[in-house]
């Protein structure tokens, strides 16, 4: 479903490469957990799946669209919750929902059901026609990610998603990704909770200084080593890293 | 003390930080280009308004002593300085003072309410003391010179030009501490700073008009003009001055005329900060925490009856633009009224001039028609020319900017709506106007309604061009909304752009009507053309800013 192919970003103040000849694929029916240190090029990565950077080098396709040449359609097919959260707080949260649908072209049926379900999956039914901006963090959050899900696209891309979640909130949206991996769908998302990378994800992607150190299984991460942690292996793997911002 | 110190030199470098000779030096580095025009600009900017000013008050000193009045040069600078201060300050104090971004994060630290508010209304007295220097000192020292006063008089113009912004400047504090409290208790706060910033912004220009109001169509030259507005306007500086005693004192006082009230109005500017620190103190801190709170709007539930109707792209994005704009009240205050403000300026401009419409009417039947047609045009382009609506359509998105980039929507659909919306506004202004022109001035409809098309493809023109800078090199890292549309550089670009093209038209008509002596229509038919052409080349730079660098990658 992700194909990134040797891609490369430098931003131009800086002449560093944010990310390095970075290629991985992430299947149908995979939950690719994409972690690494603060600056290590996630957001960048992030960025050029959903369209919004585009790559110096190498290529991007989602289902088969390429991001530079059918970026449209290579759009449509994402469902993309950002990191932070202050989007158009001025709209009320029903407002903000039916402007998703819109975008997303979303029948009036299929919008009322949809946006029924989450509502009550997230219990955001009692605020949903106030003003974004007298939400919580955590409602925020559930309110895009309820507008990211609007048309029900194949490959969700989670940037930090579980950010200002409550635990039970949390637990539901988990329970969704791996209902959508199951379905023959694809997550990918990138976490600083390791613990949730290492129960949820069918595979992990660690980066650092914009080159993907290493992808796999935490099996195949482990490779032969028994007991050792997913923390234990970042570690190792971000060892001359650290915090690089 | 050291406290006061602190936060004070927080607050100048933060406001000020781009003008500190080493992020100059940085910004001289990083972007060359843009720095030296945005210091080319300010400069220019400095040079036409200070040279306008001059040159009016040179003018206006020479008619001032032939009429044996010298002295009301000096209470005009007074009453402009208190006015411009009373209003001019009145958001900018507002917004040091109650809606900051760092309230919470100043609230947390260990410094007296009282200390905040000083080092905050000092701030605000600095730079309203910066900007008085220019209405008081010019116009005090011309005045000094003309009439040969003593030393004494430059040293009470001094005292006069450091404490004229004090009182206002307390009066206001007191005011928006009152409009604070309200507005908190309402759960629709943001609508009443909406209306009553707009409210207040009529309030000014009806009483800038009653100010410089005609006073008569007789006036044939500029001088002869400016007397007629020195002699007609003498009784209504001088109510304006009762009005505010404060004002007529400082201005008696730096005159000599009235030493004891001169003395009774330093005292009362020097106590006013102390009293004003001392009472808000007690009540800034929970008053600076009001507006960051979480609004108490009541919680609007799920009902299933919330239309679920379903529209096109464009729809979608229009509907985003104009709700954004209605609800902020930052972008309503200063795109709404500039919209608006030609048919303002028809009524305003009615009401004042009272009876002398009639004359205006008689004045319009003794025009060249072109002329005519030119001059509501021209007027209606030259407000067209600052909607800062489109020149910062792109920057408003601040950091929503890369999400709407992830979404599966043309670029040319993003920015067909943005179009939409900031000149649809500007073009409802200016229909409303010559509706009103239409209805107040018979006899002149051919050349309203030809000014009318003439003004909205000005606009479209000038629309267009704005938005493409806007497009091109938006100001995304915004903090706070305000800072989106007032300190934007490409909102003043985009307005001499705009009056660059102006006064190009200008000189054409000039010819057409002057050279080659041509009637109406052919004039109009020629200035269309040339715009239709300006608007078609607008567009492509539009459209062509759109493709390359909305989504920048």
């Amino acid at each position: 479903m992700i194909e990134i192919q040797n891609v490369t970003k430098t931003y131009s103040k800086n002449k560093k490469k944010a990310v390095d000849d970075l290629s991985l694929t992430v299947k149908g029916g995979e939950l690719f957990g994409f972690i690494g240190p603060n600056g290590a090029g996630k957001t960048t990565t992030i960025k050029m799946l959903t369209g919004v950077l585009k790559p110096d080098e190498g290529s991007i396709t989602m289902a088969g669209h390429r991001m530079d040449s059918e970026r449209l359609e290579a759009q449509r097919l994402i469902g993309f919750v950002p990191d932070g959260n202050d989007l158009y707080d001025r709209l009320s949260g029903m407002e903000y929902l039916n402007f998703m649908a819109d975008i997303y072209q979303v029948s009036a049926s299929r919008r009322k059901a949809h946006i029924e379900k989450y509502l009550h999956i997230f219990e955001l039914e009692d605020a949903i026609n106030s003003q974004v901006r007298t939400y919580s963090k955590g409602m925020k959050q559930k309110l895009v990610v309820i507008g990211a899900l609007i048309h029900n696209p194949p490959i969700w891309i989670l940037d930090e998603p579980l950010g200002g979640l409550d635990p039970r909130a949390a637990h539901l949206l988990k329970e969704e990704m791996i209902r959508h991996c199951n379905e023959g769908n694809t997550v990918f998302f990138s976490t600083h909770v390791l613990e949730v990378a290492e129960k949820l994800c069918t595979r992990i992607g660690v980066i650092d200084h914009g080159t993907l150190r290493a992808q796999g299984t935490l099996e195949e991460l482990r490779s032969g080593e028994k007991g050792a942690s997913l923390e234990d292996l970042f570690l190792q793997l971000t060892d001359d890293g650290g915090d690089n911002e | 003390m050291k406290s006061f110190i602190a936060l004070l030199r927080l607050q100048l470098l933060s406001r000020y930080a781009d003008m500190k000779p080493r992020n100059l030096k940085t910004a001289l580095k990083e972007k060359k280009g843009r720095t030296i025009g945005m210091i080319i600009a300010i400069i220019f900017l400095i040079a036409y308004l200070g040279g306008m000013l001059f040159f009016l008050e040179t003018k206006m000193i020479d008619i001032l002593i032939r009429l044996h009045m010298p002295e009301m040069l000096v209470t005009l600078a007074v009453v402009l300085a208190t006015t411009g201060t009373l209003v001019m300050a009145f958001f900018f104090t507002l917004s040091v003072l109650y809606l900051g971004r760092d309230a919470t994060h100043l609230a947390s630290l260990p410094i007296k309410p009282r200390t905040l508010l000083s080092a905050k209304l000092t701030q605000v007295w600095i730079s309203e003391t910066c900007i008085d220097a220019l209405l008081i000192l010019p116009a005090c020292i011309l005045y000094g010179v003309k009439t040969g006063a003593e030393a004494l008089f430059y040293v009470r113009m001094v005292v006069v030009w450091l404490l004229i912004a004090l009182l206002p400047i307390c009066l206001i504090a007191f005011l928006s501490s009152v409009l604070i409290r309200l507005s908190a208790l309402w759960k629709h706060r943001e609508t009443i700073m909406t209306v009553g910033g707009i409210a207040f912004l009529i309030a000014y220009m009806f009483l800038m008009s009653n100010l410089g109001g005609m006073t008569g169509g007789s006036a044939t030259d500029g001088g002869a003009m400016m007397e007629s507005f020195v002699t007609g306007s003498a009784s209504r500086f001088a109510s304006l001055t009762k009005m505010f005693p404060p004002a007529e004192w400082a201005a008696e006082g730096m005159l000599g005329q009235n030493n004891q009230m001169f003395l009774v109005w330093i005292l009362i500017s020097l106590a006013a900060p102390v009293v004003t620190v001392w009472l808000l103190g007690y009540s800034y801190r929970k008053l600076s925490m009001l507006q960051s709170e979480t609004p108490s709007g009541t919680k609007k539930k799920f009902t299933g009856r919330e239309s679920f109707a379903a529209g096109g792209q464009l729809k979608a994005c229009v509907l985003r633009e104009v709700k954004t704009i209605l609800r902020v009240p930052s972008y309503a205050t200063n795109i709404l009224p500039i919209c608006f403000m030609p048919l303002l300026m028809v009524i305003i401009f009615s009401v004042s001039i009272g009876k002398a419409g009639e004359s205006l009417g008689a004045l319009f039947q003794s025009m060249h028609p072109a002329l005519i047609m030119g001059i509501l045009a021209a007027m209606m382009a030259y407000m067209a020319g600052m909607n800062p609506a489109l020149s910062t359509a792109v920057t408003r998105e601040g950091k929503g900017h890369d999400f709407l980039t992830a979404l599966p929507v043309p670029t040319m659909t993003f920015i067909r709506a943005k179009f939409i919306v900031g000149y649809g506004f500007g073009a409802a202004g200016v229909i409303a106007a010559s509706v009103a022109l239409l209805i107040m001035y018979p006899g002149v409809e051919l050349q309203v309604i030809m000014a009318l098309v003439l003004c909205l493809l000005f606009s479209y023109v000038n629309s267009a061009l704005a938005l493409s800078r806007d497009i091109k090199k938006p100001k995304l890292d915004w903090v706070t909304e305000q800072e989106a549309v007032k300190q934007n550089f490409g909102v003043m670009i985009s307005m001499f752009v705009s009056w660059g093209i102006l006064i190009a038209l200008a000189a054409l008509t000039y010819v057409l009507i002057d050279k080659l002596h041509l009637e109406l229509l052919p004039i109009f038919g020629i200035l269309a053309g040339a715009l239709v052409i300006l608007a078609i080349a607008a567009h492509a730079i539009m459209k062509n800013n759109a493709e390359k660098y909305y989504c920048k990658g």
